[in-house]
């Protein structure tokens, strides 16, 4: 899947989403908006002229707000609008009605449907917790008014009449009912959240992978020019040289010309090979990768086709880990890192590899580097060795495309320079990260850390 | 001492260092110097005045563009011809390349011939500039004198205003 595709689809998802917002806020507002202004007409009805105003007031001035930030697509504001009014119109009413001062009347008691505002407010800003922890609360606060109310004698005589028990039942089932329907609803949000989030992850993976490979072709434009250069004018030179009947000098054009021949032949060759670095999550065939199985023969053949003497490769692995990867891409990745680590090694340095979990400090560092899904647990397996470790200054440069030391220049050391790049672009491509640790003291070496999603078996 | 005109080459890559100062000295009858990275480059150019100057762009710890501007702050080699040869291809690359100071911008891969031509056409243009720089130092002598008589003939134009206003 290309990165627009990606795109598309989480911009899709993301609209839903905003829409779907503002249709829980809307549906939220109405049963609220409702139960307000039934209360505020039985006020103006009943209790003092005062009252009524008041909160007529406060409510005409909530309503506007209100529905002012939902036609604005505001649905946050809407929503503490509605929270900070319905918190003072509770207020106002408590005051007003004068509940807790002993002139509560039938009224006053139907007026706890009020306390349904703020379950509703959560709902629009909270999940399926939220909504549960006010409707107990609020059910909780209507229980204490009444306890509180009970003492009053018009209160007593209110609730000892027949319809007592439904004006305590009434207010609370609705506040219940209402947290039910919010709670439903809050479900269905949740859903496409997760979607959203899912495709967010998936297009900033696609952006670096597109950024990561812009950068490869970038280079290996730049890297190709110089041995083409070299190449083409050693055979002209040697042309001119044998002209001039120079036979010393054209032999060592023609020699010259051969080498870098060569030099651009590794890196086509290596371009060639690095062709899955087009290959996006999509193309991968992603298993669940039993480590300890999976990394013995790899391990094996580096031992057995070690060049540079004899390295023995240690593996502390769990018996049961195992990580979601392309097996394919995994071999490259793993072979690379250890041939890496014997290459740098001297004769009989040990190399070990080690797998576990990963804590939050390893989660930390692979956030800073990719995209993680918060969803998913991870996996890291670190390759060690006791060599000559990386100088501080190239640490950050060793993932890049045809960066090389110093020193490798100079040294028996051959390489492309693209191993570590590859290494970097299959990791991410399977959705994991990779970095490395090194003190660049000789000796020390350096370790290398690969983060995968785990797999569970 | 050989009267040869004098070329400095700084590239990082050895191979290119090596085709393209042997074509220089095969072709167009050269006197190469090579350094492999700037801060070389800039210690060969204090020592030796180059006649042209051939650059890299891409080179590790000091690019080329910045070696350009530190050869043109050195009065030595502000007019020197410089050329750069990078395997950028960018138009943004040799726009940046011309106005950090360099006269020819010549991207990789190159053939020798016209390489070589391209580098003799770079000194035979500096060598007309001189000539030209010459020709306009004598003239801005001139001019500075004409600036210096300027004044008196301001004061009396100055005085003649006065004279027209009464």
């Amino acid at each position: 899947m290309n990165i627009d595709t990606v795109q598309t689809r989480y911009k899709r998802v993301s609209e839903a989403l905003q829409e779907n917002k503002q249709k829980a806020a809307l549906q939220a507002l109405i049963p609220g908006l409702f139960v307000f202004t039934l209360v505020l007409i039985i006020a103006a009805k009943f209790t003092s002229p005062t009252a009524a105003m008041i909160e007529s007031a406060a409510g005409g001035i909530l309503i506007f707000f209100a529905g002012l930030f939902v036609f604005l697509k505001k649905t946050r504001i809407a929503t503490l609008t509605v929270i900070l009014f319905s918190y003072v119109i509770i207020g106002l009413f408590i005051f007003l009605t004068g509940i807790t001062s002993g002139h509560i009347n039938l009224l006053g008691l139907f007026m706890m449907n009020l306390l349904v505002l703020p379950v509703i407010v959560t709902g629009m800003l909270a999940g399926p917790g939220g909504i549960i922890i006010s409707a107990l609360l609020s059910g909780g606060g209507t229980m204490i008014i009444y306890y509180i109310s009970g003492f009053t004698s018009a209160a007593q005589r209110a609730l000892a009449a027949q319809h007592g028990p439904i004006l305590i039942i009434l207010p609370i089932a609705f506040q219940f009912i209402l947290a039910l329907i919010l709670i439903a609803g809050s479900f269905g949000n949740d859903r496409l959240k997760q979607e959203a989030l899912d495709w967010r992850v998936s297009y900033k993976r696609e952006k670096e992978l597109d950024q990561m490979r812009e950068q490869f072709i970038a280079s290996v434009n730049h890297e190709l020019r110089n041995p083409i250069m070299a190449a083409q004018n050693y055979f002209i030179l040697a042309k001119e040289l044998g002209e001039h009947g120079d036979i010393v000098r054209q032999q060592k054009m023609l020699d010259r010309g051969a080498e870098v021949s060569q030099r651009l032949a590794d890196i086509v060759e290596s371009i060639l090979s690095v062709r899955k670095l087009k290959s996006s999550a999509e193309d991968l065939d992603m298993i669940p990768v039993e480590l300890k199985t999976f990394l013995e023969p790899i391990a094996n053949v580096t031992e057995l086709t070690d060049v540079n003497g004899k390295h023995p490769i240690k593996l502390a692995i769990p018996q049961d880990l195992a990580i979601m990867g392309d097996e394919q891409l995994l071999t490259e990745v793993f072979s690379n890192l250890l041939v890496n680590a014997v290459k740098y090694s001297p004769d009989g340095g040990e190399i070990t590899v080690t797998g576990r979990l990963a804590d939050s400090a390893d989660l930390k560092r692979a956030k800073e580097l990719v995209t993680l899904s918060p969803k998913e647990q991870y996996a890291v397996i670190s390759v060690s060795d006791l060599g000559l470790g990386i100088p501080q200054d190239k640490i950050s440069l060793i993932f890049e495309p045809f960066v090389r030391l110093d020193r490798d220049d100079q040294s028996k050391v051959k390489g492309s320079g693209l191993g570590l790049a590859i290494v970097k672009s299959h990791v991410q491509v399977m959705g994991g990260a990779i970095w490395v640790n090194s003190a660049g003291v000789n000796g020390l070496g350096s370790e290398f850390f690969v983060l995968l999603r785990k797999a569970s078996l | 001492m050989s009267n040869k005109p004098k070329v400095l080459v700084i590239d990082d890559d050895t191979y290119i260092v090596e085709v393209v100062s042997t074509a220089l000295s095969l072709l167009g009858d050269f006197e190469i110097y090579t350094a492999e990275n700037g801060a070389d480059g800039l210690e060969i150019n204090e020592n030796v005045h180059p006649d042209v100057i051939v650059i890299d762009v891409g080179m590790p710890y000091i690019d080329g563009y910045q070696v350009v501007r530190a050869l043109r702050g050195d009065p030595q080699s502000a007019q020197t011809p410089i050329v750069m040869l990078s395997a950028r291809t960018d138009a943004r690359d040799k726009l940046i390349g011309l106005m950090s100071g360099a006269d020819y911008y010549i991207t990789k891969p190159v053939a020798a011939y016209k390489l070589v031509q391209a580098i003799q056409n770079a000194q035979k243009l500096s060598k007309k500039s001189r000539e030209i720089q010459i020709t306009m130092l004598s003239d801005s002598e001139a001019i500075e004198n004409v600036v210096q008589i300027e004044p008196e003939r301001a004061e009396l134009a100055g005085k003649e205003d006065i004279t027209d206003e009464h």
